[in-house]
């Protein structure tokens, strides 16, 4: 078999990637993964999905926005002087 | 084993492993570059990866692992209905980013079948990134078809979702794949076959 003959062999088995969602398998979604065996999930992989949601609800501009400034400034982490 | 998978149009071969820990550090350190990171599956499948880890570390505390496939049949023949846990690896050292490119996470039950429970590529592959490789899903799911046929498991099964039913159906030939599939009888002896003929699978 020419080596031509043998790749075209393997690309023809493997058409059913061309539908390979990445992960497959029971559960096949990371969340209901983590949530069937209580794991937690990433801080970034939840980013992913508040902005995954958002866009889905069509609402692509509220997937992630910092606490509004109507409570004022937020607080500062340093130190203030003392005053003797 | 080993089998072949296609490499920028050139076969290249990987072989099918058992993994340990050390494997799993790998797996963990999986990372998709930029211009990949919006494809669907690729979030996902990073994930995925790390919670691997965290699972199969809570089945090494809990139930049986075994790491190798000798070491599958001493627990087996130990004591005949015990449940193990397998991570079936797709080892490539030709591959820049990882030498892991597949993982698959295992269990076999009490009456010696074969439950997928999940499975997965490399990022970069997934996400279509240069060298395009071809062949590690379909040949890892034939491997498991022959690995079980190896151990004498007469079925191979897991649950399926709306993202991977269509991926099922065509590696398996089937019509349809609902919410559940079986590798078993005619289906495993063809995916063994095809292990063995199309993706030049060797044990």
């Amino acid at each position: 078999m020419s080596e031509a003959e043998m790749v075209r062999r393997i690309e023809k088995a493997s058409e059913a990637e061309d539908v390979l969602p990445g992960v497959l398998g029971m559960l096949g979604n990371p969340v209901t993964f983590a949530a069937r065996w209580g794991l937690p999930l990433s801080k970034s992989y939840l980013k992913h999905l508040r902005k995954r949601v958002a866009k889905t609800n069509g609402n692509p501009g509220s997937a992630h926005r910092r606490r509004a400034s109507s409570k004022g400034p937020p607080n500062s982490r340093t130190r203030k002087a003392v005053k003797d | 084993m080993r089998f072949q998978v296609v490499v920028g149009g050139k076969r290249r071969h990987v072989k099918l492993t058992f993994g340990s820990e050390h494997d799993l550090r790998l797996v963990s350190r999986w990372r998709a570059t930029a211009a990949i990171a919006a494809h669907a599956g690729v979030r996902d499948t990073l994930e995925f990866a790390r919670l691997a880890s965290k699972r199969w570390r809570y089945y090494r505390r809990s139930i049986a692992t075994a790491t190798s496939l000798q070491h599958f049949k001493s627990i087996v023949s130990r004591e005949g209905q015990a449940e193990v846990s397998i991570l079936v690896l797709v080892r490539a050292d030709w591959f820049a980013r990882s030498s892991i490119i597949g993982l698959a996470q295992c269990r076999r039950t009490y009456c010696h079948h074969l439950i997928v429970e999940f499975l997965s590529v490399h990022p970069g592959i997934v996400g279509g990134a240069l060298p395009r490789v071809r062949g590690v899903g379909s040949g890892l799911v034939y491997g498991l078809a022959e690995l079980a046929g190896i151990l004498e498991m007469p079925v191979v099964w897991g649950e399926a979702t709306a993202n991977s039913a269509p991926f099922y159906a065509k590696t398996l030939n089937a019509r349809k794949i609902s919410d559940h599939f079986f590798i078993r009888g005619a289906v495993l002896a063809r995916c063994r076959r095809n292990f063995r003929q199309k993706f030049f699978g060797e044990t």
